[in-house]
């Protein structure tokens, strides 16, 4: 049983690239939003290490994950994102664990948190939407027309953005021993996959499910954030049981990056306040 | 600012790591149509497109915070009155006194974004061709096997010997409506393969489209009385005198009526009409069918399609009918149109073709 364990754990391992760093016995596990990959974090993530063990992933066909285990047929929804979670989680035996999702992830999380909530004790969702687009009163932010603009915008890019995408895609395709050489590339995306990824994100609904969750959570909304606007985090903190909503000084979509320290501290006054 | 990247030929600006642009030179307000004072102090989601804006949240700003260096990235400006500006940026961060900045060039490509939608779009042509194709490929395959397998089990069957004379006479039946049917599906490929590549040449005769039209029905009926479906025949006494290729014609019409009944369900009506206008003669061939839903009318005639897999596994046949059907019209000079109300509203397909009047042929004007 062990070493069958110990394999499972080391392809689960090498399939999200997880990376485990930090002590403690509850565990941060941060979940990376669409466009990038577990680099976002590295303002944020260290702060946590001393207290807790600090889990780090990318999602399959993002960053240094295996490209080659994607399947268009399983992250066709967020559910298959949330597989993935949730096997990370059965891999490494996390417990105890506090969820950080950023954007996409916030609700890709609470989905794991549904089917798993024994395993969670509090969910940080950053710049979290249950829907981008506009519906009948509930405000997104977005017309599915910019949604179809965004994939089309996605195309042009991957004409011409050879910088960060084709001498990735190709090592990666073409020699995989390569990989330790990608290093200076951040965020790379393989095309095909991250198109599906933008589907499965800005036309996913996920408004049904809020009322399921029972794991508490922190909202973290920027004051300006034009991805996901004020009015869908207070739809979320009136929708999510046991939530606290922070409005942030911070604006944007990427308060972990661009207002780290201000992430970190409200993230901490959460968990001293919530221990 | 210095007056030479004031009027620079490309847009400039600097930007706060919180999205607030702190300067701009006059070319972005040119660019943009709009004043430098409904720009700086501005955050840059107002400079973006709704798809920009999240292009830029998503992809943009995390790998210039991380890589400090982004270029050529393709977004659109929101500039005054609503339109679209279409640009590449190129963006370096730099860390300051005062906190960390990023600089941008911006550079319009209308003309070349252009050129980029029309590569874009011959790939997804080109993709879905593919697609179809590949689609059509294993499909072909699987309706050639079928009367295969019903030969081959046959022979197997009269090859054992020792059969009574019925079952030996129900057996060659079986072989024989086999062979044929795959000698009708060989057909349609080798006709669509050489009209494809342009080896059809068709010999034009004076012919009368009437009796070309009644010798077809005539060949169909038994099959729409099979099925109960009613053949009204409105074919007149006017001129129906065109110049074509009989057989060819009869190949024509045969596809049309034979679909029209093909998809007309017991108790229903295929009604042919003849009717003349302008130079043209026009064959007229209603039903009270299956029609079409309207996003598939447009892929009627071309190769490959049919409607939904539920009809293919339904009626039969490889789809390329309408297509030899057009092609040949075509090769005449006439055209074909089709249309339907929709879904279970019946169709009406139209073979337009050149009229003769006395010994000559009328081009026709429209």
């Amino acid at each position: 049983m062990a070493t069958t364990d110990a394999s499972e754990r080391e392809a689960i391992r090498k399939r999200n690239n997880v990376t485990i760093r930090g002590q403690g016995d509850s565990v941060m596990l941060f979940a990376h939003g669409f466009g990038c990959d577990q680099a976002m974090w590295r303002f944020v993530a260290p702060e946590f290490e001393r207290d807790h063990r600090v889990v780090l992933f990318d999602y399959v066909g993002c960053g240094k994950s295996d490209w080659s285990a994607y399947s268009p047929q399983r992250y066709a929804t967020l559910d298959g994102y949330a597989k993935d979670i949730l096997e990370i989680i059965e891999a490494f035996d996390l417990r105890d664990i506090v969820f950080v999702g950023h954007s996409v992830s916030s609700m890709i999380g609470m989905l794991a948190a549904i089917k798993a909530p024994e395993r969670f004790s509090k969910m940080v969702m950053i710049g979290p939407s249950p829907c981008y687009v506009n519906d009948a009163d509930y405000v997104g932010g977005f017309e599915r027309k910019d949604i179809e603009g965004l994939l089309d915008l996605m195309d042009k890019n991957y004409i011409g953005w050879a910088q960060f995408l084709a001498p990735v895609v190709m090592k990666n395709g073409e020699r995989p021993e390569l990989a330790g050489e990608l290093q200076e590339s951040f965020c790379a995306t393989d095309p095909r996959m991250t198109r599906q990824f933008a589907r499965a994100t800005f036309l996913s609904d996920n408004r049904a499910d809020l009322p399921k969750m029972r794991v508490p959570s922190l909202l973290l909304q920027c004051c300006d954030d034009s991805v996901a606007p004020a009015s869908v985090g207070h739809y979320l903190r009136k929708s999510l049981a046991k939530s606290t909503l922070r409005e942030m000084a911070a604006t944007g979509h990427c308060p972990h990056m661009s207002h780290p320290a201000e992430t970190v501290r409200l993230m901490k006054e959460y968990l001293a306040e919530h221990a | 600012m210095d007056p030479l990247l004031d009027s620079a030929p490309f847009g400039f600006l600097v930007a706060r790591d919180d999205g607030h642009v702190e300067l701009a030179n006059r070319t972005l307000g040119e660019m943009l149509g709009k004043p430098l004072d409904a720009i700086l102090g501005h955050h840059l989601d107002g400079l973006l497109t709704n798809p920009s804006r999240i292009f830029y949240q998503t992809h943009f700003f995390p790998i210039l915070k991380l890589q400090a260096e982004v270029n050529e990235v393709y977004v659109s400006l929101q500039g005054a009155n609503g339109t679209e500006i279409p640009v590449l940026l190129n963006a370096r961060r730099r860390e300051t006194a005062d906190g960390p900045r990023s600089d941008w060039a911006v550079v319009t490509i209308k003309t070349r974004n252009e050129y980029e939608n029309e590569i874009l779009k011959a790939r997804k042509q080109a993709e879905e061709a593919a697609r179809v194709k590949d689609a059509f490929l294993s499909f072909v395959s699987h309706e050639l096997r079928s009367p295969l397998s019903a030969i081959m089990g046959w022979s197997m069957i009269l090859g054992r010997g020792s059969l009574d004379p019925e079952k030996v006479k129900r057996g060659v039946e079986v072989i024989e409506r086999n062979v044929k049917l795959q000698a009708k599906l060989v057909d349609d490929i080798m006709d669509h393969a050489r009209l494809a590549s342009g080896k059809v040449k068709i010999e034009l005769a004076p012919a009368d489209a009437r009796s070309i039209v009644e010798g077809v029905l005539s060949s169909i009926e038994p099959t729409a009385a099979a099925k109960n479906v009613t053949i009204h025949r409105e074919l007149g006494t006017l001129n129906a005198r065109v110049a074509a290729d009989s057989e060819r014609l009869q190949q024509v019409f045969w596809n049309v009526l034979n679909n029209a009944v093909k998809f007309t369900p017991p108790g229903g009506r295929v009604s042919v009409t003849l009717r003349r206008s302008d130079g043209w003669l026009d064959v007229v061939i209603s039903d009270t069918g299956k029609g079409i839903a309207a996003d598939f009318l447009p892929y009627v005639f071309e190769s490959f399609r049919q409607e939904e897999g539920r009809i293919v596994r339904a009626e039969g046949g490889l789809g390329l009918g309408m297509s030899i059907t057009r092609q040949l019209v075509e090769l005449h000079g006439g055209s074909v149109s089709a249309a339907s109300p929709g879904p279970n509203q019946g169709s009406t397909f139209i073979v337009r073709l050149p009229a003769m009047s006395a010994n000559r042929v009328e081009m026709g004007s429209g």
